[in-house]
């Protein structure tokens, strides 16, 4: 595991702290470090040559770290390695267009900032983690919490399971350095969005990197979650899983979706998710829109990808479909609440109406054809709709309203009724749903709103299904 | 982070002439306001139903999990509580414990079955703790910390108010702690210690209301129990001790 993250509950200590000079003492400072993570000896550090970045380490006592060396200036390995890598991170994060964390080097009477403003990370024999951003120093801009600090991090990641020490400081370093990023718009922010883009952001700088898709199965086995409610304990994989959630606005969106929500909580635009909906207005749409779009992208994954989605698609976990009762008419129901999803497949090929009754404001669903189990995103249509064929129905939360919502979802064979008279002579006005059926190919399924007026009203707040990557 | 204990309802205890015999008022907020003994009933659970399943993650089954009374001398009862629910990763798909502490038994009930019963009286899952009462269930439970109290010098006069399970507000949004569970009555009932990777019980003792009313003092031990009231057992394992404090009205 990574991180098992004591973060949320010693960043809540630094918080409660920050107000005070040297808030946050290190491992360099004695009995009262942070953490309990005191150094025995005496400390070492190395800066490096960019600037930016000063590593600590002690050669004695329980936090020792390994102290080979292949370089010609005998700097241990792991040490140059983690420098190395703070500095990607520093100039990686700066590129994508972030603001970079705030410096330490201006505490005006505080011996503990590292001796100048690099960012300073110790190393550290972990227990039960391999990474951990302390805040110190707050100050409130508006309603925003602004916040230096410094990181610890494993001594030997190659002894925590990671294949290197490489591997291990990309994971570990990368993503803690976006923890004091996020510190420098807002140290308040959810954590779920905290850690989520912070795993979304060292896949920017590495993507070769797996720890992202390591943690998706945790969000994916629990869609039905609010995405703004995560499980309790700060070592929940659904907080890294929730990485998704920035993969999808990067993917459908751009990148300075991301980047732009961040500059939002900076402002005190937030909660996360209002701050979004702002950023996704200010763009043309909306959260509501967007979370429908992502609900029915994460029906697309593993197995299920087809063409559109996420570019990495086949890669990803799969969401939970349960199966939606056969019979000629079929109804399913119950209780949701916020921005959370749902999946039923209905495996009865007969022509059938799907229509979903509840507060529309708070809920919405989708219907997309499965063809060769294949989800085809590019046909997907929003309730009510006619469907004919095997396919998957996306409930959607579009509120992050946590007051019980109800839902009952019914599939029904449907009333072909007499077609409409002409008026004016336009022979379209009467098809009926075979016959508007955009993709009738017997092999296919045939999808097509039911009432056509409410289709249209909608379809302009409708998933938008996209290949953009 | 969200800091919202104040916002958290309380129900007052205010006592009678008869230490035995506390009544129960009912307050939100800091604005007490009481009510007669004759109110106390039990609570129509929760009205965020969604909010409470995802909080809870109920799970549809029975915990087999051992509890043990390890001793029963003067009107204590000492138990040992394996609320371990298969270890941190697979908590999740395992229920929480169940307990009356009338017995000192485990309660069978499913998780959504506890959701509508008033046969228990506390709930247990990992370091999470809940009474039967406000949005936990049915019942007429609460508690409160009694900080610094030594166990064995509480008496039901130190029971001037209790807390009832309220984890959220109007709009079902949840009352979370630092590391994102539901704020619950025995919230804070422990420290975490970073360099050990442990929690510790603080010092004090849990007034307690059962689902039924009876009143209890309660000290937690450790979270790392064994069944013979050791200390060096797997996370998870309680051993607490308890005794009966008075009885309150229906």
């Amino acid at each position: 595991m990574k991180r098992l993250a004591i973060f949320a509950l010693v960043s809540a200590w630094a918080q409660a702290a920050s107000a005070e000079e040297c808030s946050q003492n290190r491992p360099t400072d004695g009995a009262t470090a942070y953490g309990g993570y005191v150094y025995e000896g005496a400390a070492k550090s190395w800066a490096t040559p960019e600037g930016n970045a000063r590593v600590w380490w002690v050669e004695t006592g329980a936090h020792a770290a390994p102290t080979f060396s292949s370089r010609t200036d005998g700097v241990p390995d792991v040490v140059a390695i983690v420098g190395e890598v703070l500095e990607q991170a520093v100039a990686g994060y700066q590129k994508l267009g972030f603001e970079p964390a705030l410096r330490d080097g201006d505490y005006p009477s505080c011996a503990s900032n590292g001796g100048d403003g690099r960012y300073d990370v110790y190393l550290v024999a972990f227990k039960g983690a391999d990474g951990v951003t302390a805040n110190e120093r707050c100050t409130t801009v508006g309603t925003a919490q602004r916040c230096p600090g410094f990181m610890l991090v494993d001594r030997n990641f190659k002894a925590r399971g990671y294949d290197s020490q490489r591997e291990g400081a990309e994971t570990v370093v990368a993503h803690e350095y976006f923890h004091m990023v996020q510190n420098a718009y807002d140290v308040g922010m959810d954590r779920w969005w905290a850690e989520g883009t912070a795993q979304w952001a060292v896949k920017q700088l590495y993507p070769a990197n797996g720890d992202l898709e390591r943690f998706l199965p945790s969000f994916f086995a629990e869609s039905g979650r609010p995405i703004d409610t995560p499980p309790a304990g700060v070592t929940s994989g659904f907080l890294y899983g929730a990485a998704i959630w920035p993969v999808f606005l990067h993917q459908h969106r751009g990148k300075e979706t991301v980047t732009s929500v961040m500059a939002a909580l900076g402002a005190g635009k937030g909660p996360v998710l209002a701050a979004t909906d702002g950023v996704l207005v200010g763009a043309g749409t909306s959260l509501a829109d967007e979370f429908a779009a992502f609900a029915t992208w994460n029906a697309a994954t593993g197995s299920r990808a087809s063409s559109g989605g996420y570019a990495d698609a086949a890669k990803y976990p799969m969401v939970n479909v349960e199966e939606f009762p056969d019979g000629e008419t079929a109804e399913l129901s119950g209780i949701t609440a916020g921005f959370a999803s749902r999946y039923y497949r209905l495996a009865d090929p007969s022509p059938r109406t799907i229509t979903l009754t509840t507060d529309d404001t708070r809920l919405g669903g989708v219907a997309v054809p499965l063809e060769d189990g294949k989800v085809a995103l590019s046909k997907a249509v929003p309730l009510p709709a006619s469907v004919q064929g095997e396919a998957i129905v996306v409930l959607a939360g579009r509120s992050s309203k946590k007051t019980d919502v109800r839902w009952a979802l019914r599939a029904s064979v449907p009333v072909v009724e007499p077609p409409p008279q002409a008026t004016g002579g336009d022979d379209d006005g009467g098809c009926t749903f075979t016959e508007r059926a955009p993709h009738g190919a017997a092999a296919s399924a045939a999808f097509v709103g039911v009432a056509l007026l409410s289709a249209l009203v909608r379809r302009a707040r409708a998933p938008r299904p996209s290949r953009r990557r | 982070m969200r800091s919202l204990l104040a916002l958290l309802p309380l129900v007052l205890l205010a006592c009678s002439g008869d230490d035995n015999q506390p009544s129960a008022a009912a307050d939100a907020g800091s604005d007490a306001e009481e009510t007669s003994a004759d109110t106390f009933e039990a609570g129509p659970g929760t009205s965020c139903t969604s909010a409470r399943d995802t909080a809870v993650a109920p799970v549809d089954k029975v915990s087999t999990s051992v509890v043990k009374i390890i001793s029963d001398e003067a009107g204590v009862k000492t138990l040992f509580i394996d609320a371990t629910a298969g270890g941190s990763s697979s908590a999740k798909s395992n229920p929480w414990v169940y307990l009356k502490l009338s017995t000192g038994t485990r309660v069978d009930l499913t998780d959504k079955q506890a959701f509508d019963s008033p046969d228990w009286d506390l709930a247990f899952k990992r370091p999470v703790i809940h009474t039967n009462s406000g949005d936990a269930g049915p019942g007429g439970g609460g508690a409160r910390f009694l900080a610094g109290k030594a166990f064995d010098a509480v008496t039901v006069a130190d029971v001037t108010s209790l807390k009832v399970e309220t984890w959220f507000d109007a709009e079902c949004q949840p009352f979370l702690d630092a590391i994102g569970s539901i704020k619950t009555t025995f919230d804070s009932w422990y420290t975490y210690e970073a360099s050990t990777s442990k929690v510790m019980p603080k010092a004090g003792t849990f007034a307690v209301r059962g689902a039924t009313g009876d009143l209890y003092k309660l000290e937690i031990q450790t979270y790392y129990g064994t069944d013979t009231g050791g200390t060096t057992g797997a996370s998870g394992n309680y051993v607490i001790k308890y005794a009966y404090l008075g009885k309150l009205p229906k």
